[in-house]
């Protein structure tokens, strides 16, 4: 008899937990409470969802007065409970809440997840599929599917599901991300010209080494060309190597017939790695260039004296102050070099795609996916990257007062940027790249040029001298790998990457011969034990669907 | 609180004597067992003010090491976070299989057992010579001066450690070339040979930890008694003599359960401080179990968890074998063993 009433509290526990369990939205969700699409505000009624947002520390203080956390709940009519998480522990947040079957907020927006994370868990039911409510509800999403099919094809997971609302910017400092930079007072102070072929190249390099470039009396402390490990492209390689065989510097893959076939087989990377050697052996390539990291490299580019008069790297400011104009402003662009083929050079480049890192998705279970969504889609508004990367109009940034006024690119300038990324002024302002937008070229090309800004020098130094040489086709950076070959694939990819980029190291730095034939086949035949037909083989299935 | 105490653990021991006041009602003719158990009951309830000392300690164990091996179940499985552990799909051996089937497998394993050796013979003798050499110093102020700079490395961070080893070795700026080159020894790049990987390693690991390392030899070698000394200076011992039949058989203890220790552990390599000296020249060399794992699991598309983790268990199974070895060993060879 005692037990009895335990056992009634024990099923009423059960019973709530249930209860609390059941979608609780069933009722809530509501889309009379939604305006039409593309509508500001949102919603007609308060309404409130939840959001774990994955942060930079420094760029939000206290998000009760955050600018842009609150300039989007004033624009949209929605209001956003967010729990800031670290961007670097978002990932791991979601996976141990998942694990311990903890309840997900409305929207997790940044959560540094891959593509193919996202899609996994997606078609596990734990994030929305999104496919349908873009084309019957979105609007700026929609608009913007059908002005950029590519996004579209990329934004679809192997199932053909969307699960994801991605980060997507058009920057031509990123896409061409692979650059060969100059010193062009060195240039003019021995009355060289800008080298266009690998020959050239190798004889402008030879002449800093040999003779005093830099002025000050010694014709020994000259650096002919450098860049340091884990450095932003500062990957050896390259634009040194593509004169010979396309090289992206990432999975180094090319695309034949239609086919994705790797460029570190070909006879090509070969002669490549032969002249880049050659480079290294004759001290024109730094012998550090592998084993400094970037703070050991500084030295050259931040003394009295210029002592290093090439540079791989993706930009000037990546090692120098871009305060301090007079460190980078003397390094240019090489353009495309031609290769001993003779055909039209090419430079390396990554086309803009999909970036899931700082996309946003919605809970599966949410009871107000329609109106997350709706939140989703503005965030691919102009507006909404405005508010969030630039901050206040009039205060931190302005549309231009005369429509006659040219922009870096050359057309008609879209804004003007008052207070530049990092002032003082826009603390706790922004969520910079830590959201999900979508930016096109003009965010960047479209600013009212202003004298000594590093990036606007680099962008118009891209568009005068690698625009227009970019190859014909390229491995599209994102590729829908079926599920079922994820685990394997992210395995052999790992392994034949590291495998290419060490080798590629060993021939240049001469620790492998690549002058013996020996040597090079044993390399080639390492690939067998890297399974690297495999590797293709489930490469060329997910571009076959991509392509459909 | 004492009497708090006291009084909690007389509440439970009557509760205990009741129940074995049941059991031996049951247990019939079991006479032995019974009183076995009363025994240790006695035992505890003499001693419950240190039981109930330990039971925090023990609890933290029970909590924080062996819960999370629950966890380790997820290298037989694939791992699939919506699931959890419990509900994710077995796969048996599979992971083991794929790791043992990496290309890299045995480049790796050696790599770790080689360092980790370098490690051992050259990084582990070095705290214990110091500590003998230092307990000679009669001068006290110049002691602890000695004491103080060896141990203060210790506290630099890896990375800023990895930095100062960059920038020493640099072969144009490097202050270690550039002295070098003073003695007509050529400039050489000390971080993109695969040779001299383990040498920086081991040797920089000695310069940052050989101090700390030593304080614990100090601290035995204080006990030694100073007459023992004495009447050996009487017979005409030499300072080598009595360091080697006085002191280092006073540490002898310490020092074998400091090697056991070390061994236990022996496969698991500073993993911070190898990734950070990697490069593309020096992989064959430096390429270690921890940071294959690292690149796998955390660093790729898709965190492959249950492989990682079965990497990680591998390891650890290494670690316990080796351990029982050296101690079984040790013990046979010194009597001085961990358990």
């Amino acid at each position: 008899m005692r037990r009895k009433p335990a056992a009634v509290v024990v099923f009423l526990i059960t019973l709530s937990i249930l209860i609390g369990v059941l979608p609780t939205g069933i009722a809530s969700e509501n889309s009379s409470i939604l305006n039409p699409p593309g509508q500001l505000p949102l919603v007609n009624q308060e309404t409130e969802l939840t959001m774990m947002l994955g942060y930079y520390p420094f760029l939000v203080s206290d998000i009760d007065t955050h600018y842009a956390a609150k300039e989007i709940e004033k624009r949209t009519g929605i209001k956003l409970k967010i729990e800031l998480v670290d961007y670097q522990q978002v990932s791991e947040r979601v996976t141990l809440m998942l694990n311990a079957g903890d309840e997900l907020p409305d929207i997790i927006t940044a959560a540094r997840m891959s593509l193919a994370q996202i899609n996994f868990y997606g078609a596990k039911g734990v994030f929305a599929p999104l496919e349908s409510l873009i084309f019957q509800s979105g609007y700026w999403i929609k608009d913007i599917f059908e002005r950029y099919p590519d996004v579209e094809r990329q934004s679809y997971a192997w199932d053909g599901h969307i699960y994801v609302v991605p980060r997507y910017a058009e920057n031509a400092i990123n896409s061409y991300g692979a650059k060969l930079w100059i010193n062009n007072r060195w240039l003019s102070n021995l009355g060289l010209d800008m080298p266009a072929t690998t020959d050239e190249l190798y004889s402008v390099l030879k002449a800093f080494k040999e003779q005093d470039a830099n002025g000050n009396g010694d014709p020994t402390d000259e650096i002919p060309l450098t860049t340091a490990k884990n450095l932003w492209y500062g990957h050896v390689g390259g634009p040194l190597m593509t004169p010979f065989i396309y090289d992206n510097t990432g999975d180094q893959l090319i695309v034949e017939d239609g086919k994705i076939v790797p460029a570190y087989i070909a006879d090509e990377w070969r002669e490549g790695l032969k002249y880049i050697n050659n480079l290294y052996k004759e001290g024109l390539l730094d012998s550090e260039c592998y084993t400094q990291d970037t703070n050991t490299m500084k030295p050259l580019f931040l003394s009295d004296v210029q002592t290093a008069g090439a540079v791989l790297v993706g930009k000037m400011t990546n090692i120098v102050p871009s305060a301090q104009q007079e460190l980078w402003q003397d390094y240019v662009l090489v353009p495309p070099l031609m290769g001993p083929s003779g055909e039209k050079p090419l430079t390396c480049f990554v086309p803009p795609a999909i970036r899931s890192d700082s996309g946003s998705v919605i809970n599966a279970k949410s009871g107000k996916a329609e109106i997350a969504f709706r939140l989703l889609d503005y965030f691919w508004s102009e507006e909404s990257r405005l508010i969030t990367c630039y901050g206040e109009e009039n205060v931190d940034w302005r549309r231009p007062t005369d429509p006659s006024i040219p922009g870096v690119d050359g057309q008609p300038a879209f804004m003007e940027i008052l207070h530049s990324f990092g002032a003082p002024e826009l603390e706790n302002k922004l969520f910079g790249d830590n959201f999900t937008y979508f930016e096109t070229e003009k965010f960047v090309g479209g600013q009212i040029a202003k004298e000594g800004d590093a990036d606007q020098f680099t962008y118009s130094q891209v568009m005068e001298k690698l625009v227009g040489f970019e190859p014909e086709r390229v491995v599209p950076s994102v590729l829908p790998i079926p599920d079922e070959y994820v685990e394997e694939f992210n395995g052999l990819s790992v392994s034949i990457q590291s495998y290419v980029n060490q080798s590629k190291a060993m021939f240049v730095a001469g620790e492998m011969d690549i002058s013996s034939d020996e040597a090079w086949l044993a390399y080639l035949e390492q690939f067998d034990n890297y399974a690297l037909d495999r590797y293709l083989e489930i490469m060329n299935i997910a571009y076959g669907t991509y392509l459909k | 609180m004492q009497r708090l105490s006291r009084a909690f653990s007389n509440k439970v021991l009557t509760k205990m004597k009741g129940m074995i006041g049941v059991m031996k009602f049951h247990a019939g003719p079991g006479l032995p067992k019974k009183s076995k158990l009363r025994q240790l009951l006695l035992d505890v309830d003499r001693g419950r003010q240190l039981y109930l000392l330990m039971m925090l300690p023990v609890a933290y164990i029970l909590i924080f090491k062996y819960q999370p091996m629950y966890g380790a179940l997820i290298a037989f499985k694939d791992f699939d976070p919506t699931a959890g552990i419990w509900g994710s799909t077995w796969v048996g051996l599979k992971h083991f299989v794929r790791f043992i089937e990496q290309p890299k497998f045995f480049q790796m394993v050696s790599n770790t057992l080689m360092l980790a050796l370098w490690d051992s013979i050259i990084g582990f003798p070095v705290p214990i010579l110091l500590a003998l050499a230092l307990n000679n110093v009669a001068h006290k102020k110049y002691k602890s001066f000695v004491q103080t700079v060896t141990y203060a490395p210790h506290f630099i961070s890896t990375v800023v450690i990895v930095g100062m080893l960059t920038q020493l070795l640099h072969p144009r700026m490097g202050a270690l070339n550039l002295l070098f080159q003073h003695f007509g020894v050529p400039a050489v790049s000390y971080l993109g040979k695969a040779g001299y990987f383990r040498p920086v390693y081991t040797l920089s690991g000695v310069w940052q930890n050989a101090g700390w390392g030593s304080i614990i030899y100090l601290a035995a070698l204080s006990s030694v008694d100073v007459e023992l000394h004495q009447a050996a200076q009487i017979d005409g011992a030499s300072i080598v003599q009595r360091t080697r039949h006085i002191d280092l058989p006073a540490i002898m203890p310490s020092i074998i359960i400091l090697l056991i220790l070390r061994i236990g552990s022996l496969m698991n390599v500073g993993f911070e401080k190898v990734f950070l000296m990697q490069n593309q020249l020096n992989l064959t060399t430096s390429e270690v179990i921890s940071t294959y794992v690292y690149k796998m699991g955390i660093m790729s598309q898709f965190p492959d968890y249950s492989y990682a983790t079965a990497i990680g268990l591998f390891n650890s199974v290494v670690n316990v074998v080796l351990l029982v070895i050296v101690n079984t060993t040790a013990k046979k060879a010194s009597e001085t063993s961990l358990w």
